[in-house]
């Protein structure tokens, strides 16, 4: 898009050189001429630049910044890409569940796996531009980073129907290809290394958007690449793009099974603080939790990646349809992140979604729902996609809710729904400021058949995600009292002095604990203050 | 002297009656005392009916040339018009009973002139003079409160029932002479929407002239295919753009409308001749086409016949026996134009629903005024973010405008621009002070929907209107929603709490939030969503045109009064400066604007790199206040819960209170 649009100027421009017209009193009429320019020439003018010689599109080139300069002067701007998103995937989890995120995007927006828009999709009123970006070929290429050290899954996506959507600049495989050995400390010194190579990728991604909004982060906490290069690269991202928002869908362990990666938590804990300290909204994405949806409410006996990828990728997609679908509310990251986070550091999002079922198991009978129905089951904790534990006091309770409802809804309903889950007390809310469930009606895609009446997802900010950093916690504690496995960290640079970083981090992380409990209490707000005036002491 | 007095009798329009010379001096030669007296009283007979008579020579005669006689010398002409013509041929066609018994009378005097008594005559004379006495309190009325028009109808009306047979008669044909202009403009108006009325006596009426616009637009266009037709398409063409406009001219004219006909009978035969301009203005479209392609005529009459499918000759022989209907029957009238217009509905809202996507014209409003596009309008606030803040100037709004496309290029919805237009009526520079121009432009924003034909009947001016008042509030609230997004992306995110002011500040900004989200999706949700619902299964359901009107209107009321814009008061303007200036009727709606006078204070204030201190007492007071008109508002909503007929207001305190913190906080105040 934005580059048809610099040539439509670029048209007009060259028109008005041809005419000897002195460009600057006929800045109004670009504007003018500008969608008749559209109209008429789209075509014909991409075939006159496709024929021009390498010396004249040159000349073109430097017009366009003339053309657009003085665009800018006159603040007439012209190239306007609202709220670009770039996706960031690293490590082997990260660029696994990426991958299932874009299948899922070409599918619903109707994007062939070669990156051509479907005979059927062309007059859809979606808005790919937000995830993707037209080529001059007419091709969608999704603004998506992909980053790893080793090779395995990136290869496999690159032989995979999906090899040619993908920009191959956009890939970055590092040289050895050794990976990180499950090492945090090794991928952020590896991340230190390769920043320069890394970031030349994503400062052109910037450029080439007009207003980037952010970054999406997917990666997971326990391994190496996704959790030291990631936390690296956050911090990174955060000096140079202050203005721009981090969002990460963060996976967390599988605690039911014994990991192989013995040092997952030191991996966790370190990632943790980075996520903390340097995201804005991170998701969070509880591979217990999943493994347990999966076996219990969709029976099956030994989930495989691709199935819980394919959960994944459903809640990443819905929880960006308000952003990539026409809308009244939640139109851009900040409007979906902003009214869930009240406090700063309480930005570790739950994510629910009913009804679930799977492919082979269609008929089920959760084919009459109501919205009441969607909402109700919402709330329940068997269908949240983080595994918290029991609450034993039962004072954990909800900051802040917003649920996305998609099909067919009769909109008198949500009114209903909220008043009797209200009456109901079926969901706990804080009671140090006003909270509530806010809920967003949003389109589907036409291209993607549901068998659902009603779908909805649930994002929300739960006190009681902090047990999740509590088991951290304790599983770092076991391991560092033992002092085991510490030599692999310590050979990088980060830990070559002392081990300080670990526990800065176990603090950042206690805090982080303390504070959503804090949140359970009425006096919340005096707690943080007072306990942000001790630390500025 | 008998035959003299016959004559007098007869010839009522002499210039001067001879008889009454009779009356002076000399006539006790010959006349009895007696006789004198019964001769006074025929003179005065006479006298009566002379003047009716000649009543009706002047009013009814076509030749002006007599009209500037007076009559009474008192009076001034009576205005002209046709009901009045009417009225006086009736008037003629009552009296003509009474010239054949006076030509009868001469007849038998002729052959027997030594019988007739002056008593004879004076006794014949005599039983006209009822008659005579009321037609002249007719004319005196007629004449003394210079009824016009269809007030005569009205008047006869009134008058029609007397307990003489005679009298009843006589105006009962009088009433049929006026209704005969009257029904002859009614099947104008209903069957091809004519007014033909030069004197302004018809119920529906044009306001500020140009009646005839219609017929200029049919001659022109007559012209047009004789002459040139480039040149001459053009000036037909913007003229049926212009009677799109005219037909909300036409408007029914109370005074003029007969009593006995019920308001709401004129109204459905105002709409049904509006529909009927509607139909032909797009009538002359398709013709001005077709003969710029071809010049057959067959064409003209298939698109004529779209609407009525040459029905008119059915209803005009309807009409024509509501003519001859002596009785008046009130009934009669109503169902027969309740049949048109049935007719005319359902055939409008086939080819509404059909044609013009009715249903999908409905959305795009939907998506536009009431912003369910809101990335589009998302966009534009991110792009003129910067040149709100600007001084005014001339740029300014051509800006605005620029920016309004550039964020549906943007948003890739550029085809929808062609049907709608964003335009700022530009303030008057003088009367205003700059500082209130600098942040008010949205109060002069306003959208141009391009209407498909024929909805223009749904989506009149003053519904446009509406949809604006409704657009610019959403845009404000829209606004205000960005501006908090700006602050807390600045100000509260990646921060520690790690000073008071901070502190509050993130308190202030999370209710705030909190506050504008949930107004937004009260306001989407509850009542936009739900009300476009029960407007799109009304369209669904019913076949009817009118009904779907009756929906519209109630849709857009509801959703009006459910966003608390509806007031009494004209001047409802969204003032977000001048909060306490604009006082409209609508306590909450006031509370509202309060509110996001907090919201744009602060991200004033925030804006400017101001000392700690400042920016502390600033926030606290910001935050008093806001509480203060939270409290406010949650007690109007509190209040208002126990009526039955807010329940939607309860939907709002639903959202806002819904973890029972703004109540139970109130509660501890006052604790």
């Amino acid at each position: 898009m934005a580059y048809y649009q610099r040539t439509y100027v670029l048209c007009y421009f060259c028109q008005i050189v041809n005419n000897k017209f002195a460009a600057k009193s006929e800045n109004n009429k670009v504007c003018k001429c500008y969608q008749n320019i559209k109209k008429l020439l789209s075509i014909k003018f991409k075939n006159f630049i496709r024929s021009q010689s390498e010396l004249r599109r040159k000349k073109f080139v430097c017009l366009i910044y003339k053309c657009k300069f003085y665009v800018k002067v006159e603040s007439l701007i012209i190239e306007a890409m609202p709220s670009e998103i770039i996706t960031l995937q690293l490590g082997q989890c990260g660029n696994q569940i990426g991958f299932e995120f874009w299948k899922r995007l070409c599918l619903e927006h109707g994007i062939s796996p070669s990156g051509v828009l479907e005979d059927f999709a062309t007059d859809g009123v979606d808005r790919k531009d937000v995830f993707f970006y037209q080529a001059d070929d007419d091709h969608y290429i999704p603004r998506a980073v992909l980053l790893d050290l080793e090779p395995r899954v990136i290869h496999s996506i690159m032989s995979s129907p999906y090899a040619k959507l993908y920009n191959p600049e956009n890939v970055y495989l590092s040289k050895h290809g050794g990976g990180a050995g499950n090492n945090w400390a090794s991928g952020y010194s590896q991340g230190e290394k390769l920043q320069e190579e890394v970031f030349d990728i994503i400062d052109r991604e910037a450029d080439g958007s007009d207003s980037l909004e952010g970054f999406v982060l997917c990666h997971s906490i326990a391994g190496g690449t996704g959790s030291g290069m990631g936390s690296y690269i956050m911090e990174r991202l955060s000096d140079r793009f202050p203005k721009k928002l981090i969002q990460t869908y963060s996976v967390f362990p599988n605690q039911d099974e014994i990991s192989d990666v013995v040092v997952q938590p030191y991996n966790s804990l370190l990632t943790l603080r980075r996520l903390t300290s340097c995201a804005d909204c991170v998701v969070v994405l509880d591979n217990t939790a999943l493994n347990r949806i999966a076996t219990d409410r969709l029976h099956i006996q030994n989930p495989s990646f691709t199935q819980i990828n394919t959960l994944v990728s459903t809640i990443m997609s819905v929880s960006t349809t308000t952003l990539r679908y026409p809308s009244y509310m939640n139109n851009n990251l900040i409007g979906l992140t902003a009214p869930l986070i009240p406090t700063p550091q309480l930005h570790f999002l739950m994510t629910g979604y009913t009804p679930l079922t799977t492919d082979n198991d269609q008929t089920v009978n959760v084919r009459k729902t109501t919205v009441l129905d969607v909402m109700r089951r919402l709330l329940q904790p068997k269908n949240m996609m983080v595994s918290t534990g029991p609450d034993k006091t039962n004072h954990h309770c909800y900051i802040s809710i917003l649920n996305i409802i998609q099909g067919e809804v009769d909109p008198t309903q949500v009114h209903k729904s909220l008043q009797r889950i209200r009456e109901r007390k079926l969901a706990q809310f804080i009671p140090w400021g006003p909270a509530s469930i806010q809920v967003a009606l949003s389109r589907s895609s036409p291209y993607v058949q549901s068998s659902h009446r009603v779908s909805g997802l649930m994002l929300a900010n739960h006190t009681s995600i902090c047990s999740l950093f509590e088991r951290a916690l304790g599983q770092y504690d076991k391991l560092k009292k033992r002092g085991a496995f510490l030599d692999q960290f310590r050979r990088e640079d980060i830990f070559k002095d002392d081990l300080s970083e670990l526990d800065d981090s176990r603090d950042v992380v206690d805090c982080l604990v303390q504070e959503y409990e804090a949140a359970t209490q009425s006096n919340y707000l005096q707690w943080s203050a007072k306990k942000g005036q001790e630390e500025a002491h | 002297m008998i035959h003299e007095v016959l004559l007098s009798c007869l010839n009522l329009q002499s210039k001067y009656l001879s008889l009454e010379d009779f009356t002076a001096t000399d006539v006790s030669t010959f006349l009895h005392p007696c006789e004198k007296l019964v001769l006074q009283d025929i003179i005065t007979i006479i006298n009566l009916l002379r003047d009716i008579e000649k009543f009706a020579k002047v009013c009814g005669s076509n030749n002006s040339v007599n009209r500037n006689v007076v009559i009474f010398d008192t009076d001034e002409p009576l205005q002209k018009g046709l009901y009045l013509k009417a009225f006086a041929n009736g008037i003629d066609t009552v009296l003509k009973d009474y010239f054949d018994n006076i030509t009868a009378l001469e007849q038998n005097y002729l052959k027997n002139p030594t019988n007739f008594s002056l008593l004879f005559i004076y006794r014949n004379l005599k039983t006209y003079e009822p008659l005579a006495l009321y037609l002249r309190k007719l004319i005196r009325v007629i004449r003394s409160q210079k009824l016009h028009g269809c007030e005569i109808m009205q008047f006869l009306h009134q008058n029609a029932e007397h307990g003489d047979q005679k009298i009843r008669a006589a105006i009962k044909t009088l009433q049929l002479a006026v209704n005969v202009v009257f029904f002859k403009q009614l099947t104008h108006w209903i069957l091809y929407a004519k007014i033909i009325d030069t004197y302004g006596e018809f119920f529906i009426q044009c306001s500020e002239g140009n009646i005839n616009s219609a017929a200029e637009s049919d001659t022109s266009k007559c012209a047009s295919t004789e002459s040139g037709k480039h040149a001459s398409t053009i000036t037909t063409l913007s003229k049926v753009a212009s009677t799109y406009a005219d037909i909300w001219r036409y408007e029914i004219c109370y005074e003029l409308l007969p009593h006995y006909l019920p308001t709401g009978w004129a109204e459905k035969v105002l709409f049904i001749g509006q529909t009927i301009l509607i139909f032909k203005a797009d009538a002359n479209k398709h013709k001005i086409l077709t003969q710029n392609w071809s010049k057959t005529e067959h064409t003209d009459l298939e698109d004529e016949s779209s609407l009525s499918n040459e029905k008119e000759h059915i209803y005009f022989g309807k009409i024509q026996m509501l003519q001859n209907d002596e009785e008046l029957n009130v009934q009669h009238y109503e169902s027969i134009v309740n049949e048109i217009k049935a007719y005319l509905t359902t055939r409008l809202s086939e080819i509404a629903i059909n044609q013009a996507d009715l249903v999908q014209q409905l959305k795009l409003i939907k998506e536009y005024f009431l912003l369910g596009r809101g990335e589009l309008f998302l966009e534009f606030l991110r792009l003129t973010y910067e040149i709100g803040k600007d001084k005014y100037n001339e740029n300014k709004v051509h800006d605005f405008v620029k920016a309004f496309e550039s964020a549906a290029h943007g948003v890739g919805v550029s085809e929808d621009l062609e049907r709608f237009s964003l335009s700022i009526a530009k303030p008057l520079m003088h009367s205003s002070n700059p500082k209130e121009l600098e942040h008010n432009y949205l109060h002069y924003m306003q959208l141009n929907y391009k209407i498909n034909w024929p909805l223009h009947l749904l989506f009149s001016p003053k519904v446009i209107d509406n949809y604006n008042i409704l657009f610019r509030f959403l845009l404000l609230i829209k606004k205000m929603q960005f501006e908090l997004h700006m602050m807390w992306c600045n100000k509260v995110r990646r921060t520690k709490l790690c000073s008071r002011e901070k502190f509050k500040l993130t308190s202030l900004l999370n209710q705030l939030i909190f506050f504008i989200d949930n107004l937004q999706y009260y306001i989407q949700v509850d009542v936009l969503e739900s009300q476009f619902s029960i407007l799109l299964n009304t369209i669904q359901n019913k076949a009817d045109f009118e009904e779907i009107q009756k929906a519209h209107t109630i849709f857009l009321a509801n959703i009006l009064s459910l966003c608390f814009l509806l007031t009494n008061e004209e001047s409802n303007k969204l003032n977000i400066n001048q909060f306490i200036v604009s006082q409209s009727n609508n306590p909450i709606y006031n509370i509202l604007i309060d509110i996001f006078s907090v919201c744009d204070n602060l991200s004033n204030v925030l804006r400017q790199d101001l000392c700690g201190m400042i920016i502390k007492d600033y926030i606290d007071q910001q935050d008093e206040r806001f509480s203060m008109l939270m409290d406010q508002l949650i007690n109007y909503l509190i209040g208002l819960k126990t009526n039955p007929t807010t329940t939607p207001l309860s939907q709002l305190l639903l959202r806002l209170d819904f973890n029972h913190w703004f109540s139970t906080k109130k509660k501890k105040l006052f604790a």
